[in-house]
Parts: structure tokens; C-alpha cells; sequence
């Protein structure tokens, strides 16, 4: 082995490097490209074509997407997907925080808590979709309405009632989803410094005065990025309504997604152009949010 | 040296990654292997060991021993429309395999299902099938299928729930409803009797509208037509379509003989039955097999005539057939058939019987009820046809009787026989379950309202978006 | 009472805990808390113990727990429901799943975010600018395109030349490398080691090789067990691609699923199934149990 010259910083873009570099980077350029950025550029080139199922036809202009916006489950379904966002707000957004508040304050048992709430996040998501599902089974073999019957009160239809299956499935999801978001917030509380707590005390601040005015600032821009993140994620919800309700009781709790799914692969062939243009319909209405969501993200680095 | 390295490890992982993919993705087997046999491969091949996946072997064994030219590879894929198409576009579909009747027509429009006509003709299969079967398996003259199965929908009850009712003979013959509304009257008798719903009727996951369909056209309902310039259009906005549905709404808010549970898919229908919480449900001669699941016995489980409508007596007919790929040589269709004859065959081969011996045996090893005759699919009666028959009753685990109006159903026909939508099946059927599911729910729901938008709905929804 | 008095001061101090109104809050949020604890594993539980019960039992007698608990009835639930489900294989599938999902995705994307932080070829700055906008894409729209993709890959038409993927593990294995989020993990554990580190190594006699094994990847180890943890347990629970993709019944996330539908398995006999499913991943989370509690410090990811 001979030794090298010391490398000054500015040597650093070489030939040597470009040919190394590009041979270390092709694996995954090639595969971003295969598997994401020709499919997304094909399904809004596809999206103006007639399919029949995977195979190209001819051009169509927008007909695509004149089916699937006159379709009469195309508002509600919209609707829908807003609904998932709004009840996965409403229910999942406030347990995790104060959990991880919570825990963070707790002496006693703290570990046994800390596995006991993480056990929803270990479990496989389609065994814990179908254990809810028979949770909510509307006779009484389902555990809810064999609590309720315990009780002596009457059995509920849950998942099949169309006011409830959004809720029943967001329930679901906050209950799998709160351990991630809740070790996610323990972990930025671990940074909000204990001299300000001390000085408030000084200051004869009682608890709930230290939470507002000590804790809610530090955690804002943490909590603001993750309930973002949040709405992007949940409007693609679809996994459970496949797995959960089939997206009923009759199109009840069918997502924009779910439909999506439909189409392109559950509709004989003949949905296939509208899956990909109800595909380029969801990436306009999410690319605001992703968007807002890395201005907020440069934002809230700054900050900190 | 040390460039190398870096650019070994760099090499080795392009290398892995591209040329790795062109393994394990062979492509499609010729049609003769080396000894020169032709190679044709199976559909729906069980993927767990047990009963099932002994008698296939069984089968295949015995197949190959009396076919020295034909070598069977199993293929556990199974159809279902997810992934048909992309099978068959990409060249992967096995060479035979079983389908629904209900998808006859996205296989055969699709031009993803090979010519039979020819290679039926030969063997000797000229006017032997049942021709309203037959019809369904034929585009522009041609023959796409081999009907291996067919049912006709009867009227499944609870043996003991009809004891209780007293709608049993003494020799355990049940009591036939002759229309619909007598059905209602047994309903109400089996509530009064028992406090268990009198009938479960499925209002979703497309089964609402599927039993839905026989029903209204009993009331004198067309669904769909085809005008002139081969455009369909919805046909059911009319009274008798509005009666219809009102006979459905009325089974809960005026006789009141429905499960409490207003959301019943396929299999919540079946398991409300099976578990013995309804007494009656409008279901085929395939309901023993499905009633493992729930522990119902066979003794438990009888099955009669579809009671006639207002307007006709009719009922769905349906089945199943085999189909073979697009790209099957000559010599792939001709042993595929053959393949298809060793358990469904006019001429009572030894083959034959030895298949529907071990049949039997596993149907009755599973605690399944024996005794249902279902549809033939020939033209005909055969000796075949008589074995089977004959083994069905030397075999029989229940009492006979619970069985014999359905078995005579079919054996006669009163009722006429009608096959499925032709086009856009599964939106009509979810079309009506939203208004099935409506009525149920709703005690002040319009029917002719419903009615107007599930045909508008269906019209603009589906047959206006027919591309082909 | 135990350790108040060392309390580390957050929004309760030690001082707080000596007044009444400090001790409720405290015993209030204990109790929350065991709430919490209760309401997330109360359906395990009851999976658990409904697996334990005869299928007659579950239908006609609603209790929570099995009637016959004794040591041999459970014992012959589970061989008896391991007998009947045969998962066997796809356990061992769903491992060799995982770990060429691991393989890929450290090989691709750790290669990757290395030379985007430290060789930086002519080039970087577009290929990062592209990987930073397609993370957020949704998935939605190259759903079909992909699927078309695997039908002939690697082309996106039928040219008549590529390979069918459908039915093998190719599509989740080659997936598993467009992560555009481990990338820019990797990338930014990268970015923290300073480039005069890596010339001090040099001087010392360190060979390129050298640099990458012996420095630059013992410092990405918390990311690359990030990633470990996230892939090993996600090939247990994810069965969306390869209910598109597979055939048949080969990973067990996929089987659970269909196995719903079943006609032939038992309710009881399901509900095993799910127990038996979730198995795995609790054994992973074992394994790294100090480090997902803990809170993995891998860094924020920069766009």
C-alpha cells in the first residue's frame, strides 16, 4: 500500500470521486427512478389515456377524469377522506401528548407503563385491523357488544353503522398509532431544560402554569410538524377500510385511496385510467400540505 | 488497491441488483417437455397439505397414469379478477383453471380465454351441454368454456327452526312456500314460534343486490337493455322494481322477521344461518360446504323449491366452468380437456367414478351434508349423470326428505331459469345494496326515490363508462 | 412514598408533591395512565383468550374468559391450531422477505446518502433536490404505474423483453431500496462526521476503504438499527404489495388476511392464527426493546 497525499477539502470533487460516487449512487438512483419517479411521471401521463386494464390504448383527453369526478361517490368519498382527517384529529391528537406528559412526570411503574402502551405498536397492522374487527362485531361475540351486554345496556351495529365506521376505524388507528407519536414527544420533552422549570418555581408558578408556559412553547413546533404530517398521512388512509369494512357500509367509510384501490384493481379491468387520474386528484390536494409542511419544517429548525 | 475495493463493492452491488431480477421469473414452460409429453399447468391446486390437497393428488396420479402423454404441474393460483389481468398480460395464467359464471364476461370480452369450439366439436361435445348454460359460455358463435357446475337458487331452511314452527311433515318433508309473501307467512310462523328471526337476507358486500336480482324479477323487473347501437341502458325505473323493493322494506317494518343486524355481507349471512339465529335464507345447493365453518350439521340443514314471484316464477341460475389460457397450443387445450372430462364427464369413465367416489368421501369426512342433487350441466340424463346421483344417495347423511323439493326443483324446472346481468353485475348489485341497506335502516324511506336514483346512479356510474 | 423527594423537577416538582393538590395531580395522571395501559392491551388479551375457546363456546357463551382453562386444553389449541393453519412457511418466507428488504434498503440507501454527503459527484445537487420532492409524493399515484412496471420490468411498456416480477419477492425487495427517507437518514448521520476527521484518518495511513468500514459506518450504527428495527417488523405487518403482487398464500401478513375468509379455519383457529402472527415482531421488539423506548437518536431529517 503507498500513501496517499494529504486530500486538501477542495480535492475533494475529483474524477476519481465522480466515477466513484456515480457507481456507489447508481443502485438507488436506479431504483428511485424505476419505482418512483417514472411511475408517478407515467400515471399523470397514463391518467389521459384509455386502458384496458394494464395495457395503454389510445389518448382520451380527460375523460378519465370526467368518470371518476361525475362518479356519484365521488363527493362523498372526498368527504369522507376529510372526515378520517378531522376524527383522527379530534380522537388521536390529544392522548398521545398527554401521555408522554404524563410519563414523563410518573416515578412509579414508569417502565411497565412504557411497554404496556408501546404493546399496539408490535402488533403486526393486518392482525390488529382483524382483531378489531371482531372487537366491533356487531352481535355479541364482538367484545364491545359483550361488554355492553354485560352491562345490560343494547348491542351496537359499531363498523356497520354509516355514522360510526369512520370513527370506529380512527379509533382504531389512534389506539395503534398513539405509542409512535407519544415516544416521539417523550423524547423532544427530554430537551426542554430543567433551569426553566426551577426558575419558575422560584417564580411560585404552579403546575399547570409550568405545562402552559414552559412546556407548550418548547413542544409547539414538534407537535405542529407531527399533526401535518398527520393530515398527509391520514388522507391517504386505506389499508383499513380494505382489511375492516370494505370500505362500507354501503361507501360509508370509503377513502379517495380506498376508491383509488378499486379502480385500479377491483373493477374488471375497467377503472384502471380513472385509478390513475383519481391518483394525480390526490397528489394536487396533498401537495399543498406538503408544501406548508416543509416551509413549517425549515421554520421550526430554525428555531431550535 | 484501494480504488478497486470501493469500486468491487460498488460492482458487486449494481451487479446484485440488476442481473439478481432475471432470476426466479422464468419464463412460460413450452408445451412439451423432454420425454415429449405435453405439459399443461392446473389452476386452483390447494397450497395447504390436507384432504383437499391428497385428493388433487389422487387425481393428478391417477390422470397421469391413464394419460401417459400429459404431465400435470399444479398451480395454486385460483381466480379472482385482482389478478387475472395482469396474469394473462403477463403470459403467467395457468393452463386450466376454474371461473364463476359471474365473470364469464370480463374473461371472454377480454380476449384473455381461448377458443374451445373447435376442440369441443372433436371430441364429440356437439348438443350435449345445457344450451342456456352453453349461451352463457358463447361469443360470436364460438365457445370459450366447459361447464363443470351449475346451481340454481333454492330456498335453504333450519330443520329444527321448521319443527318448531310445525312447517314439517312427519316424515320430515318441509311445507313448500308457493309465492314470496307465503315465505313471509312461514317467516312470521318460525319467529312466533322460536323468537329467532324467520329469514336472514344479505344487504351488502354486493349480495344484497345479487339475491336481490331473482327476487325483482319474480316481480316483473328487466334490469338492463342493449339499444340498437349496442349502447346498454338501465331499464328499472318502473313500479314493478319500486314493489319490489317495498317487499324488502316491508320484511322489516311490517312483518318484522329480519335480524336485528341491518348490515349482512355473504359470510354474515351464511354464519347468521349456520349458528341458528334465522330460519330460512334464499341460498344455493353450495351452502353444506360452507356451513363447516359454523359447525352446523348436516341434519340441521334442508334446502327446497325458490318460491314464484307476483309476476313470474324464476330463479338465478349460476356455476362454474373451465377456461383455458389464450396462448394454450392445440395439443395444451385438447389435454386440458381431457384433464376437465377425469371428474366432469358425460361417459361414465373409471376414471369418473373413482373421482366422484373420493369426492363423496371427502364431503362426508368434512361433516358436510350429502344429499343435494345440484344442476347438470348436460343436455341430458347419462350414466354418469345416474352414478352420481346413485352415489349421492347410497351416501346420504340426513334424512332424505329435507332435501327432496329442492332435488325436484331442479330435476323439473317449474321455474324458469335466469343467468346473471350481462354487463356490469357487481355495480348493479352494489348499486341496489345502498338501497336495500336504506330501506332496512330507514322506516320512512321512499322506495320509488331510491328506486329513480340507483337506476340513474347505475347508469351514469357504470354502463355509460363501458369502454369495451 | 418513594423517590419524591429526588424528583427531577418538570412541570411537577418535588416541592409540588408534598401539597395535596401536587399528590392528586400525580395520583390522577398515575391512574390515566393505567388506564391507558389497560385500553391498549385489553384486545390483545382478548384475542388471546378467545384463541383459547372452542368455537361453540364463542358463538353461544359471551364471556371473556374460555371456560376450560386448564394446561393440556391449551396446549392442545395451539398444536392443534399450528397443525391446522400450516403458517410454517410463510414465517420462513416472510423472514427471507425481511431480510433482503434489509439487505437492499442498507446496501441502496446507505451507499447513497454516503455519496450525497461525502463523494458529491457532478450531479448531487439535482438527484438530491429530486430525492428531497418525491419523499412527501403520495403513494396513490404511481400505484398502477408501478404494478404495470412489474409486469415487464424493467420497461414501462410491453416491449416484449422484460421480466414478469409478479410472484416474487422482487418488487417488495427492490421497493424496500425507494426509501427517499432513509436516504436522507443516512445522509444527514453522514454530514455529522467532519470531512478533516476522515483526512486525519488519511494521514494516519487510512486507506478509502478504510475510511468508509472502519470510520464512517460504526458512526451510522443508530441509524442503521433504525432502519433494522423498521423493516424487519414492517415485513410482519405490511400486506398491501403483496396482496397485489403475490399469489399465493406465502407471507404471513398476506395469509392472516385471506385466512379471514376462509370457509374451512374455525373462528377459534383464526384468532390463533392472529397470535401466531404476532409472534415475530413482539420477539424483535424484545431484542431491541432498550433502544425503541428509549427514543432513537438518529437526528432530524433536513430537507
Amino acid at each position: 500500500m503507498t500513501k496517499k497525499p494529504t486530500i486538501k477539502p477542495k480535492k475533494l470533487i475529483t474524477r476519481r470521486n465522480n466515477l466513484n460516487g456515480w457507481i456507489l449512487m447508481l443502485p438507488m438512483v436506479v431504483i428511485l427512478y424505476l419505482f418512483i419517479w417514472r411511475p408517478s411521471v407515467m400515471g399523470t401521463v397514463w391518467s389521459f389515456f384509455n386502458m384496458k386494464a394494464y395495457t395503454v390504448l389510445d389518448f382520451c383527453g380527460i375523460d378519465n377524469y370526467r368518470k371518476v369526478l361525475t362518479h356519484t361517490q365521488f363527493l362523498p368519498t372526498l368527504w369522507n377522506t376529510v372526515q378520517y382527517v378531522l376524527w383522527s384529529f379530534v380522537i388521536g391528537f390529544l392522548p398521545p401528548l398527554f401521555v408522554a406528559i404524563m410519563l414523563n412526570e410518573i416515578l412509579h411503574f414508569k417502565g411497565g407503563f412504557r411497554v404496556l402502551i408501546y404493546t399496539p405498536a408490535v402488533i403486526p397492522g393486518i392482525a390488529a385491523m382483524l382483531m378489531w374487527y371482531y372487537m366491533y362485531y356487531p352481535d355479541q361475540t364482538g367484545l364491545l357488544n359483550m361488554i355492553l351486554g354485560k352491562l345490560g345496556a343494547e348491542t351496537q351495529q359499531w363498523l356497520n353503522n354509516p355514522d360510526f365506521a369512520i370513527i370506529g376505524i380512527t379509533i382504531y388507528s389512534s389506539w395503534k398509532g398513539l405509542a409512535g407519536t407519544m415516544l416521539l414527544y417523550y423524547a423532544s420533552l427530554q430537551s426542554v431544560s430543567v433551569e426553566l422549570y426551577e426558575a419558575s418555581i422560584i417564580d411560585g408558578a404552579g403546575p399547570l402554569k409550568r405545562l402552559w408556559h414552559i412546556t407548550r412553547p418548547a413542544m409547539e413546533g414538534i407537535i405542529l410538524l407531527n399533526v401535518v404530517r398527520q393530515i398527509i398521512g391520514v388522507f391517504q388512509i386505506m389499508e383499513q377500510p380494505l382489511a375492516m369494512t370494505s370500505g362500507g357500509p354501503n361507501g360509508a367509510s370509503t377513502s379517495l385511496s380506498y376508491q383509488l384501490y378499486q379502480y385500479g384493481f377491483n373493477s374488471g379491468g375497467q377503472g384502471t385510467g380513472q385509478a390513475m387520474a383519481l391518483g394525480v386528484i390526490i397528489f394536487l390536494i396533498l401537495i399543498v400540505f406538503t408544501i406548508f409542511y416543509f416551509w413549517l419544517n425549515r421554520k421550526v429548525e430554525d428555531r431550535y | 488497491m484501494k480504488k478497486s475495493l470501493v469500486k468491487i463493492i460498488a460492482l458487486l452491488v449494481a451487479v446484485t441488483v440488476s442481473v439478481g431480477l432475471f432470476t426466479g421469473c422464468g419464463k412460460k414452460n413450452s408445451d412439451k417437455n423432454e420425454q415429449g409429453q405435453t405439459v399443461i399447468s392446473v389452476g386452483g391446486w390447494p397450497s395447504k397439505e390436507g384432504a383437499t390437497m391428497d385428493a388433487f393428488t389422487e387425481r393428478k396420479n391417477l390422470f397421469e397414469t391413464n394419460n401417459p402423454d400429459i404431465q400435470i404441474t399444479p398451480d395454486t393460483w385460483a381466480f379472482d379478477l385482482k389478478s387475472f389481468y395482469a396474469k394473462a398480460a403477463g403470459g403467467q395464467l395457468p393452463t386450466v383453471y376454474n371461473v364463476h359464471f359471474t365473470e364469464i364476461a370480463s374473461i371472454i370480452d377480454s380476449g384473455y380465454s381461448a377458443d374451445l369450439t373447435d376442440s369441443l366439436k372433436k371430441r364429440g361435445y356437439d348438443g350435449m351441454f345445457n344450451q342456456q348454460i352453453l349461451n352463457m359460455l358463447t361469443k360470436d358463435g364460438k365457445v370459450y368454456g366447459f361447464p363443470t357446475a351449475a346451481y340454481v337458487l333454492g330456498l335453504t331452511f333450519n330443520v329444527e327452526m321448521f319443527e318448531a314452527a310445525g312447517l314439517l311433515e312427519a316424515d320430515g318433508t318441509p311445507k313448500q312456500p308457493k309465492d314470496l309473501y307465503e315465505m313471509v307467512d312461514f317467516a312470521v310462523k318460525i319467529k312466533k314460534a322460536t323468537g329467532k328471526p324467520g329469514l336472514v337476507f344479505p344487504t351488502a358486500g354486493n349480495n344484497g343486490g345479487w339475491i336481490f336480482n331473482p327476487v325483482a324479477w319474480s316481480f316483473g323487473v328487466d334490469f338492463m337493455e342493449q339499444d340498437a347501437d349496442g349502447k346498454w341502458k338501465a331499464t328499472f325505473n318502473t313500479p314493478e322494481a319500486v314493489e319490489a323493493l317495498q317487499f324488502i322494506k316491508d320484511l322489516k317494518w311490517k312483518y318484522d322477521i329480519l335480524p336485528s343486524n341491518t348490515l349482512i355481507n355473504g359470510e354474515e349471512m351464511y354464519k347468521t344461518f349456520a349458528t341458528g339465529n334465522a330460519g330460512m335464507v334464499i341460498a344455493a345447493g353450495d351452502m353444506p360446504g360452507r356451513m363447516v365453518k359454523y359447525g352446523m350439521t348436516p341434519d340441521q340443514l334442508g334446502i327446497m323449491a325458490f318460491p314464484a314471484g307476483p309476476k313470474r316464477h324464476v330463479t338465478l341460475m349460476g356455476g362454474t366452468f373451465t377456461a383455458i389460457e389464450p396462448n394454450a397450443t392445440k395439443d395444451q387445450i385438447e389435454a386440458s380437456i381431457r384433464w376437465t372430462e377425469s371428474s366432469n364427464n358425460f361417459k361414465l369413465t373409471s376414471e369418473y367414478k373413482t373421482n366422484q367416489e373420493k369426492s363423496i368421501q371427502n364431503q362426508l369426512s368434512n361433516n358436510q351434508l350429502v344429499g343435494i342433487k345440484n344442476m347438470s350441466v348436460w343436455s341430458k340424463d347419462s350414466e354418469a349423470l345416474k352414478f352420481q346421483h346413485q352415489l349421492i344417495d347410497e351416501n346420504a347423511n340426513s334424512n332424505p326428505n329435507h332435501v327432496r323439493l329442492y332435488n325436484e326443483f331442479v330435476a323439473n324446472c317449474p321455474a324458469e331459469l335466469q343467468a346473471e346481468e350481462p354487463v356490469c353485475a357487481q355495480g348493479l348489485y352494489s348499486t341496489l345494496d345502498g338501497c336495500i341497506q336504506e330501506v332496512l335502516a330507514n322506516k320512512e324511506a321512499d322506495c320509488a326515490e331510491l328506486i329513480a336514483k340507483a337506476a340513474s346512479d347505475f347508469q351514469s356510474n357504470y354502463l355509460d363508462n363501458l369502454t369495451y | 412514598m418513594k423517590r419524591f423527594g429526588n424528583k427531577q423537577s418538570g412541570v411537577l416538582s418535588s416541592s409540588d408533591l408534598k401539597t395535596v393538590y401536587g399528590k392528586t395531580l400525580y395520583w390522577t395522571s398515575f391512574a390515566l395512565l393505567a388506564f391507558a395501559a389497560v385500553v391498549a392491551i385489553v384486545p390483545t388479551i382478548w384475542t388471546i383468550l378467545t384463541a383459547f375457546k372452542d368455537t361453540q363456546e364463542i358463538y353461544e357463551a359471551f364471556s371473556f374468559f374460555p371456560k376450560d382453562m386448564s394446561w393440556e386444553k391449551m396446549v392442545s389449541r395451539v398444536s392443534e391450531s399450528w397443525k391446522n393453519l400450516q403458517l410454517g412457511d410463510s414465517f420462513i418466507n416472510t423472514i427471507v422477505l425481511s431480510l433482503g428488504n434489509l439487505a437492499v434498503r442498507i446496501v441502496v440507501c446507505g451507499f447513497g446518502g454516503y455519496v450525497l454527503s461525502k463523494l458529491k459527484p457532478t450531479g448531487t445537487k439535482l438527484i438530491f433536490t429530486l430525492v428531497v420532492w418525491t419523499m412527501m409524493m403520495p403513494s396513490q399515484i404511481r400505484m398502477v404505474p408501478n404494478y404495470i412496471g412489474y409486469l415487464h420490468f424493467p420497461f414501462a411498456f410491453d416491449w416484449g423483453m422484460g421480466v414478469n416480477l409478479l410472484d416474487t419477492f422482487w418488487p417488495m425487495w427492490l421497493g424496500s431500496g425507494a426509501d427517499t427517507f432513509a436516504v436522507l437518514l443516512f445522509k444527514n448521520a453522514f454530514d455529522a462526521l467532519s470531512n478533516s476527521y476522515v483526512e486525519a484518518a488519511k494521514i494516519d495511513g487510512c486507506t478509502d476503504y478504510g475510511v468508509f468500514f472502519k470510520i464512517m459506518l460504526p458512526l451510522t450504527t443508530p441509524v442503521i438499527i433504525y432502519e433494522s428495527i423498521g423493516v424487519l417488523s414492517a415485513a410482519w405487518s405490511d400486506f398491501f404489495t403483496p396482496l397485489l403482487v403475490l399469489d399465493k398464500n406465502v407471507v404471513t401478513p398476506l395469509v392472516i388476511y385471506r385466512l379471514a375468509s376462509d370457509p374451512e379455519v374455525q373462528m377459534n383457529t383464526y384468532f390463533m392464527a392472529l397470535v401466531f402472527a404476532s409472534i415475530p415482531p413482539f420477539i424483535i421488539f424484545a431484542i431491541f426493546q432498550k433502544r425503541i423506548l428509549g427514543g432513537i437518536n438518529i437526528g432530524g431529517v433536513k430537507g
